[in-house]
């Protein structure tokens, strides 16, 4: 098995490192997120829509106290995906196989 | 698509950089309103005690039972979730870690025969500067700046001031205030 082409840029890496490291069904607000990883609002944006689209993360929009909310995590599919990219990641430094 | 070893390296690199920094945040989420509380909590407690001698044995059960009953309603106000997370099941870890410290901390007391004041009040400070030195090197380096200054807050104010000369007025005000600033720079992350 191959490495995951999507997965494998160094914002969307980080950004399913970091909802993967969420427990399981928590959810990360977007604002939240942008601090952690030091990222634009577009440039963080763009890549959890390429992330969306491969169904990777899931985006949850609704309103706080009148004030527009955006939360993100992982979807179940993105999970398995994270972990088989990890696992080829980590048999590639093994040596078991070749990029 | 290809991938050599050290681009593999150094993606597992950075999939642990973004790991360690949730958890950090996470944890100083959690941590920074209880470290402001019972910042302020232990000025109370001491500047009161110095203040008031005579009532000093009173001051502190009647501090730590304000305080405790002011985190546990600010626990359940803020129903245990991580800032950082929602839409998940409620924590009770921190809650219990929390209650275990303070159990811990209840018997050692009663179980302990006070030998010198001014030595038992300074096990305290030590204990809690030790223990964030220790939960910052795993969750976070601030934690362990954190412990550091209150160890050496604590360990300065034992060996330099006089139990009712400025030690415990120091230790409410440094100590306290360091808990309390701690706190609020945790609370930027």
């Amino acid at each position: 098995m191959g490495p995951d082409e999507i997965i494998h840029q160094s914002l969307r890496l980080r950004i399913m490192a970091t909802l993967n490291t969420l427990p399981k069904g928590e959810k990360l607000e977007f604002t939240r997120l942008k601090g952690l990883l030091k990222a634009t609002d577009g440039n963080l944006g763009a890549h959890i829509a390429t992330l969306e689209n491969a169904g990777y993360v899931a985006v949850e929009k609704d309103f706080v106290d009148r004030k527009p909310r955006t939360r993100v995590s992982v979807t179940p599919a993105g999970r398995r995906a994270f972990e088989r990219h990890v696992d080829y990641l980590r048999d590639l430094i093994d040596g078991a196989g070749e990029g | 698509m290809t991938i050599t070893k050290e681009d593999a390296s150094q993606a597992l690199g950075e999939i642990e950089g973004a790991r360690g920094r949730l958890r950090e945040a996470i944890t100083y989420s959690y941590a920074w309103p209880y470290l402001v509380l019972w910042g302020l909590a232990w000025m109370v407690g001491d500047v009161g005690t110095e203040i008031a001698p005579r009532l000093g044995g009173w001051i502190w059960p009647a501090t730590s039972t304000v305080f405790t009953a002011a985190s546990i309603a600010y626990a359940f106000a803020q129903r245990r979730r991580s800032p950082y997370a929602t839409g998940g099941r409620r924590d009770w870890r921190p809650m219990a870690t929390a209650g275990t410290i303070m159990l811990f901390l209840v018997i050692l007391t009663f179980a302990i025969e006070p030998v010198d004041a001014k030595r038992d009040h300074s096990v305290f400070g030590l204990f809690f500067g030790f223990a964030y030195i220790v939960q910052g090197l795993w969750r976070g380096w601030r934690l362990v700046v954190l412990g550091a200054l209150l160890t050496a807050l604590t360990l300065f104010a034992f060996y330099a001031l006089p139990l009712w000369g400025g030690y415990l007025t120091f230790m409410g005000v440094a100590g306290g205030g360091a808990l309390v600033l701690g706190g609020l720079w945790l609370r930027k992350l």
